[in-house]
């Protein structure tokens, strides 16, 4: 499970990445490809992030069980 | 749930919230797209053409423009960064052209545009293509003719090289009446400039 969600996130991370990187913006779709990458490269982050810390969490609930 | 996901889940909803606030935000002009900010000039007087009507296109961004037109002309704003004109002896426009990245103007012309005309207007016959330079600027001029309903037309297309689109003039005449326009005609490709 912890391993799907990883790649899910390495997935939505790279994805942001490709859109603000390497993406052909079409004409006056600048705006909505800078939100839309910034917003897959930050929940990506986040959900690295959550899963980073997400083994601590269930370890210390195992220390208090 | 673990203190420190839960200061993750706090930061990520204020980047987002961030995020949406500057994008959205007026005050983000750099990538905001410049629609719908066509500004006309007050006219200005000379001696060949009585009144000037001059135009700065801001529709997209990186492709900003200025154009002149006759001022007896009647212009007409259509599509982004298009205007549409008429005068005594015809009509055209002036538009945007997407050039693909892998392609040069002058190839995409001959292999794409040029082509496409033949097989698709009646009674086309090619009258000229040259290149041009306008105020330093790549250019192509094209003029062919066509019969509709028996009655013939002299097209001229200039296409223009840009930083990001191509701009294209479009010119429609009567065979007769071309050589009354074409002081006119000349005078509204001279009158192109990219402002970036």
């Amino acid at each position: 499970m912890k391993q799907i969600f990883i790649i899910i996130s390495l997935l939505v991370l790279c994805f942001g990445l490709y859109l603000k990187l390497f993406y052909d913006v079409p004409d006056q779709q600048e705006l909505i490809n800078f939100f839309v990458s910034w917003f897959l490269i930050i929940i990506g982050i986040a959900a690295l992030l959550i899963n980073l810390f997400w083994s601590t969490g269930n370890s210390n609930k195992k220390d208090g069980d | 749930m673990n203190k420190k996901i839960a200061v993750i889940i706090a930061l990520t909803v204020v980047a987002l919230i961030v995020l949406s606030l500057y994008t959205f935000s007026p005050l983000n002009k750099n990538i905001q797209p410049q629609s719908k900010q066509v500004s006309q000039l007050p006219t200005i007087a000379t001696e060949s053409f009585g009144e000037i009507a001059s135009f700065h296109n801001k529709d997209l961004y990186e492709n900003y423009y200025t154009v002149g037109f006759p001022g007896e002309w009647q212009i007409t704003t259509g599509k982004a960064g298009e205007y549409i004109f008429t005068f005594a002896a015809g009509n055209g426009s002036v538009q945007f052209m997407d050039v693909p990245d892998n392609s040069t103007l002058q190839l995409f012309i001959l292999s794409q545009i040029e082509p496409k005309l033949k097989n698709s207007i009646s009674g086309y016959q090619k009258k000229d293509f040259q290149k041009l330079s306008l105020n330093g600027l790549e250019a192509y001029k094209l003029v062919y003719q066509q019969t509709l309903n028996d009655q013939i037309d002299i097209v001229q297309k200039i296409f223009i090289a840009g930083p990001d689109q191509a701009v294209v003039m479009i010119f429609n005449t009567k065979e007769m009446d071309q050589a009354a326009n074409e002081s006119a005609i000349q005078f509204v490709q001279n009158s192109f400039n990219w402002e970036n």
